[in-house]
């Protein structure tokens, strides 16, 4: 396996990794949990070393499947993640005062911790140390009637999920 | 740095072959002339999660 450099000074990962967003979000229904971590392993076996994920695919089911499928190799791979948003707000309603996106310093450390704890443990922790904001149904586009189909097919799956 | 996604194992299989693709000078030259072709259609998000982009 090839292998790239992130950034300047970053991890050596394979050349090419692994999308899992749509495992579990955003292209339909999330595909079966058993089949998708023996997929990411799969990979694993093939010599990818990099997987993406992030808070918002679910939310976070898809950090805590790609977490769940690693455990067994995390000191040999790298996964990516992303945080940001307030998963507690619909983006298609967001009322007056509302943060969609929370980029606060408090904000940011705190999912980032949760991303870390959904992505390392071999037992899932389902985000106990978020408290109840994090076990309450995150809301998210159904079906974009302004969704381009060609430009980015996904969208139009989106899909309120519940957290657990 | 690319992260082809799928669900499939054989889509997994086909992504992983691109490595052993070396691409010419004239081959991305002949993309480039394709893709030039092509009109762009719709925007790149719906639009309220475009308004949370920041742009």
């Amino acid at each position: 396996m090839r292998t790239r450099t992130l950034g300047k000074n970053g991890p050596e990962v394979s050349a090419l990794g692994l999308g899992c967003m749509g495992m579990s979000f955003s292209y339909g229904p999330p595909k079966d949990k058993h089949a998708m971590i023996g997929l990411i392993r799969a990979a694993v076996e093939r010599g990818v070393t990099f997987f993406d994920t992030a808070e918002v695919y679910g939310p976070f089911v898809n950090e805590e499947l790609v977490g769940e499928a690693l455990a067994p190799v995390r000191d040999r791979v790298v996964i990516a993640t992303k945080f940001g948003f307030n998963t507690q707000i619909d983006p298609r309603n967001v009322k007056a005062g509302e943060r969609a996106l929370d980029s606060r310093p408090e904000h940011i450390r705190e999912v980032a911790e949760a991303s870390l704890s959904s992505c390392l443990a071999a037992s899932p922790p389902r985000r106990t140390p978020l408290g109840p904001r994090s076990r309450s149904p995150g809301y998210w586009p159904k079906s974009g009637g302004s969704c381009p189909s060609r430009a980015r097919p996904s969208c139009a799956g989106w899909t309120r999920t519940s957290a657990r | 740095m690319p992260i082809p996604g799928t669900t499939k194992l054989r889509r997994l299989d086909e992504n992983l072959g691109a490595l052993n693709i070396q691409l010419t000078a004239d081959d991305l030259r002949r993309i480039d002339d394709a893709a030039a072709q092509i009109t762009i259609e719709g925007a790149r998000y719906p639009e309220a999660v475009e308004a949370m982009t920041g742009r």
